[in-house]
């Protein structure tokens, strides 16, 4: 109780009128839970701490939030949530004109198939609206779900500041670093247990594509084949030594639905995709990106994770925190986003 | 610009900024020692001063209850009045009645032409030197009148010298004499007249 008192009084915050200044992102899959602790400095973030726990589940109490914040000492008072489901519903709905002032809200829960057990966002780039179909970014999750995540979040004394799925926050990111330019570019995002897929038009968003593989998947299945332990299969992944083409075959769904999505932009949007840009903690192997470039039959073009992050991160981004990618920009696109207006 | 994708409502940022509490707990505190220490030094200051005074006026109560419980000393206290009262006053009638012939005497020998219409003799009292018993007098006397025949003042000066004369007036002891006509008139018809007034101040012989 007196504990609860004390979570009210503002000091124990650390915020401004921009948002917060140290942030804790936890990003729950269903492996594990990724946690990063980030500070702002001025226009950038620096990362204070990561850390890889177990699975965040909410029927366990050993596994709660509150629990996670005792043992492992996570010292924030603002919390920001990202789901990395192995299904996520992230479409791009292209809702008529008319409908946007009218009943946007009805509109899109027709669209997305959801009922009242789920919630839905939306939200749409205001300067597209000019177009007679208007293309809305739609997520949804079930509801007692959203609920459930914000009350752990609340008995662990934190201040609950956004729910994202992880294919929304790879949306908002791509969207930033993809700019204006070409007609169309393509952003392949690889990571561990899932993947994301977006086709871009002059800077705006047309296909959104999420994958539940990672590069994850592919060692396990290295493991089972040659019989390697995890760590082994890691060096040889990311080092290039050893051809693992065959083990590849059993991806050719994941790369097939890739030359689908091309197909589609090239039929019904009238566009070719020439390069892919790849990023991601599973870009890293050349031996992935070359099964890549073999199966679609475009140009890939390997985009470094520290690259990206620069403008926004303090300070180098190495390897292990590469893979804590969307705990990262998630913390950058809430920190940093009050900054920018 | 990004979209919103976030399930939950954004915490209103503006409402979470504050001034650090701390800031405020450490200006009251610093507000609140100040005031204490100042309040402190000036009563301190307050009460040595009100030691001082208490010890510069200090009543000995001892000596003054010794005083006046003591027989002896109760009547060494009648004494000192007796004495600085009612003799003062006996001795100042009979000065009085003392001075009374001479000018008595004085005027007699005043010039006929000078008639007197009031006189005024008051004792003021002066301060005397400390310790004495009795203090010396110092008297005002008033004289009015009028003066018939064409040389006024001579008359006036004549009469003046009288009252300072060493064996019949007063001498020395007269400190001031100050004569004031108030009119001259009727040398017209031949019989002048001079209204005049007289104030003199001497002290006891």
């Amino acid at each position: 109780m007196l504990k609860k008192i004390l979570s009210n009084f503002e000091w124990k915050r650390s915020a401004d009128k921009f948002g917060p200044k140290r942030l804790v992102v936890f990003v729950v899959n269903s492996e594990c839970t990724k946690v990063v602790v980030l500070n702002r400095c001025n226009d950038k973030v620096v990362i204070e701490e990561t850390l890889m726990l177990p699975k965040w589940d909410v029927e366990n109490p050993e596994t709660s939030l509150a629990a996670f914040k005792r043992d492992y000492q996570i010292d924030a008072h603002y919390c920001s949530v990202v789901l990395q489901l192995d299904k996520e519903q992230v479409r791009v709905l292209n809702v008529p004109r008319n409908d946007l002032r009218d009943n946007l809200g009805a509109a899109v829960f027709e669209l997305m198939g959801s009922d009242d057990s789920q919630a839905v966002v939306f939200d749409y780039d205001e300067t597209q609206a000019s177009t007679a179909v208007v293309p809305v970014f739609a997520a949804s999750l079930p509801l007692d779900e959203a609920e459930g995540f914000r009350e752990e979040v609340v008995d662990a004394l934190m201040q609950p500041v956004s729910l994202d799925l992880s294919t929304s926050v790879i949306l908002n990111f791509v969207k930033k670093i993809a700019g204006g330019g070409e007609d169309y570019s393509s952003f392949f995002y690889v990571g561990d247990v899932s993947s994301v897929f977006v086709v871009f038009r002059k800077g705006s968003p047309v296909l959104v594509r999420h994958f539940g593989t990672g590069y994850r998947h592919v060692i396990e299945s290295i493991c089972q084949e040659f019989g390697f332990n995890e760590n082994m299969a890691l060096d040889t992944f990311f080092t290039n030594s050893f051809d693992f083409s065959t083990s590849m075959r059993r991806f050719t769904p994941w790369f097939h639905q890739l030359g689908i999505c091309m197909d589609y932009v090239e039929r019904h949007l009238h566009g070719r995709v020439r390069t892919m840009n790849v990023y991601g903690l599973g870009s890293r192997s050349k031996f992935f990106c070359d099964s890549l470039q073999s199966r679609i039959k475009r140009e890939v073009n390997v985009l470094k994770t520290s690259d990206l992050l620069a403008d926004y991160v303090e300070g180098e981004v190495d390897d292990a925190q590469a893979e804590f990618f969307i705990a990262i920009i998630t913390a950058v696109e809430v920190m940093l986003g009050g900054l920018s207006k | 610009m990004s979209l919103d994708l976030s399930f939950w409502e954004p915490p209103d940022w503006k409402r979470e900024t504050r001034v650090n509490p701390l800031f405020w707990v450490f200006v009251a505190v610093v507000i609140g020692v100040g005031g204490l220490s100042i309040g402190l030094t000036v009563a301190l200051q307050r009460a040595t001063e009100l030691g001082a005074q208490h010890d510069m006026y200090k009543i000995d109560m001892a000596r003054i209850s010794a005083q006046y419980n003591g027989v002896e000393k109760s009547k060494k206290l009648y004494q000192s009045i007796e004495k600085g009262v009612l003799l003062n006053l006996r001795e100042r009638v009979a000065r009085r009645r003392a001075m009374a012939p001479t000018l008595s005497k004085l005027f007699k020998m005043v010039n006929d032409d000078i008639v007197f219409d009031a006189l005024s003799l008051k004792g003021v009292e002066t301060v005397g030197q400390k310790g004495a018993s009795i203090k010396s007098m110092r008297y005002s006397l008033i004289v009015s009148g009028t003066v018939f025949g064409t040389d006024s003042e001579d008359k006036l000066s004549e009469f003046q010298q009288l009252f300072k004369d060493e064996e019949q007036g007063f001498g020395e002891s007269m400190l001031s004499s100050e004569v004031t006509q108030i009119d001259s008139s009727g040398e017209e018809s031949g019989v002048a007249k001079t209204v005049f007034t007289i104030k003199s101040e001497f002290k006891e012989k």
